[in-house]
Parts: C-alpha cells; sequence; structure tokens
C-alpha cells in the first residue's frame, strides 16, 4: 500500500475505529494511541492481499486485542490503588459530552462483544461473515448474538425513556 | 416482543447501504414495508452520529501514522554478492596471515624494538577493522531499510 492510499483509507475507516474505542474506553487519549498503533501495526504486519472489509476487521481485532491487555493492567492498578486507599481515575472529561448521548450511554451498559457485535454490523455495516472473521465468533452465532444484543440495547434505550418508535 | 426468525435477511444489505451512504431504491422498499429492518436502520443512524460527535483532540494524521510505521520497521540486512565478497577476501587475508604468523613475527621482531611487539595485535584489529568498514560503505551499508 503507498502512502495515498494509506491516506485515503486511514481517512475513510480511522474516525468509526475512533468512535468505536472512545466509545469502550472512554478516554480519547486511549482512544488515540490505540487507534495509532492499530494503523501502524496494519501497515507493517498485515497482508497485502486483504479486502478492504477484511482491512477493517484487521483494525478492529487489534484494537480488541489493545482493549483487552489495557483492561488487564487496569485491572492489576485497580488493584494496586485499591491497596494504596488511591481514588480511581475519572471518566475522561472530553467524552462527558459525548456519554451524555442516550445512544452512547447505553452501549458503554452492553457486554463488550454485544457492542463489539453491534458497531460491525450497525456502523461498520459487516455482513455475518466479516463479524465473524473480525470477532472470532462463528458465523452461525453471529445472527444470533446480534440479535440478543439489538435487543439488549433497545431495552436499554427504552429504560432511558427512549421509545422504539425514536430510535 | 419479536422470535429469532423475525430478524429479517435483508438486514444486512440494509445495513451494508446505509454504512457506505448508498440509497437503493428496492431497498427503500423494503423498509417500508419491513418493520425489522426500520428499526435495525433507526438503530444504525443513531450509533453512526456517535462517530460525528465533537471531541476536543484532533485525531492522529495519517501522514504521521504512515512515517511512525516507517521509522518503527526493523532495518533488514542487505546480503549482496559483493559483501560476501568482499568478507571472503578478509577471511582468506586472515587464515593467511595466521599461517604465516611465525615468519612475520620474525620479520616484525628484526624491524622493531621488542617493546613495540605488544602493539602488533592492535594493529591488526585496526586493519581487520578498517577492511570491514570499507566493505561496508563500499555497499552503502550492511544495514539498510531499503
Amino acid at each position: 500500500m503507498d502512502q495515498e492510499s494509506f491516506r485515503s483509507f486511514y481517512d475513510k475507516t480511522m474516525p468509526a475505529l475512533r468512535a468505536y474505542v472512545i466509545q469502550c474506553s472512554r478516554s480519547v487519549d486511549i482512544a488515540d494511541d490505540f487507534v495509532q498503533e492499530a494503523f501502524v501495526r496494519f501497515l507493517k504486519t498485515a497482508p497485502s492481499t486483504l479486502s478492504e472489509a477484511q482491512m477493517r476487521a484487521y483494525l478492529y481485532r487489534t484494537v480488541e486485542s489493545l482493549m483487552i491487555n489495557r483492561w488487564h493492567s487496569f485491572q492489576r492498578e485497580q488493584r494496586i490503588m485499591r491497596e494504596a486507599a488511591l481514588e480511581s481515575p475519572a471518566v475522561d472529561d472530553r467524552v462527558m459530552n459525548a456519554m451524555t448521548n442516550d445512544m452512547a450511554n447505553a452501549l458503554s451498559q452492553l457486554d463488550p462483544k454485544q457492542r463489539s457485535l453491534l458497531w460491525l454490523a450497525y456502523v461498520e455495516g459487516f455482513d455475518h461473515k466479516e463479524i465473524a472473521a473480525a470477532t472470532n465468533v462463528k458465523e452461525k452465532s453471529v445472527r444470533v448474538l446480534l440479535y440478543r444484543a439489538r435487543q439488549t440495547l433497545i431495552g436499554i434505550l427504552k429504560h432511558a425513556g427512549v421509545g422504539r418508535e425514536v430510535i | 416482543m419479536n422470535s429469532e426468525r423475525e430478524v429479517c435477511p435483508q438486514e444486512p444489505m440494509i445495513l451494508a447501504a446505509r454504512a457506505e451512504g448508498r440509497r437503493d431504491d428496492s431497498l427503500a422498499e423494503h423498509l417500508s414495508t419491513c418493520p425489522s429492518c426500520r428499526e435495525a436502520d433507526a438503530l444504525s443512524v443513531r450509533m453512526r452520529q456517535l462517530i460525528t460527535v465533537h471531541v476536543d483532540k484532533q485525531p492522529p494524521a495519517a501522514d504521521v501514522v504512515w512515517m511512525m510505521a516507517r521509522l518503527s520497521q526493523l532495518p533488514r540486512t542487505r546480503w549482496t554478492a559483493e559483501v560476501w565478497k568482499g568478507l571472503a577476501v578478509l577471511a582468506v587475508s586472515a587464515l593467511l596471515a595466521a599461517m604465516a604468523w611465525p615468519a612475520l613475527q620474525e620479520y616484525l621482531s628484526n624491524i622493531l624494538p621488542m617493546r613495540m611487539m605488544t602493539l602488533v595485535p592492535m594493529m591488526v584489529a585496526c586493519i581487520v577493522a578498517t577492511a570491514l568498514a570499507v566493505i561496508a560503505f563500499r555497499t552503502q551499508g550492511l544495514l539498510t531499510d531499503d
């Protein structure tokens, strides 16, 4: 991939990927670090034969992996902080505006796997096969898991006072 | 509540069209008759709004990411024929020097004072290092990222 094609791919892909990591991590700084790291890894190691959907799936797999690693280190930090009787870090202020959005709040209450499935289907427009490749879920299971995730999300939105007709 | 069988098979196409920002008459017609797809489409619109939520921080620029990837690439060793030839010449020279060392030492002890003999290994090391530097320079570096 040359620099010009990368720029075009990046500009097209980065906003949704960044928004996804912001939703998951609630931190703009972490989102920018992970997005940057994911694209750097992509440039260094992704095979050149990937289709565009596969390239996006690669990026989502990478940020998922980075977030899982961060979650583990965060757990360790939390334990250390509890032991030291310190306060836990607050949610990034810059994300607070975004989090006031009903949808962002609802998504934040979902299980990470459900959030990931919904994002890939409803934001990225991935089909079930592409979702399966990006999330390591069996293709046959995607339909059911996606349906359940959608029902959970709608349930949360309804509970927050957002009607089905407004969704 | 819908049953899982009520999830419309057209839904992935509706969502893909929404993600790509294209409008399709047949899909639009389907949307007007399928409540499940309408709900999915509405959810997609609401979720996609999150992409445009303003954040007071610029994301990393594409060119910066490109540059970082280039800089973090490990340099690859370029073992060209010229490098191999230079190393072979050096190895043969070292072998010949080792074989001729007794005669060479006798010759050197005749022309150099005894205390200078301790400097001979250092001089040999300097010659070998110079030869390696010449090989590296002539091949524009053993390590290159080209």
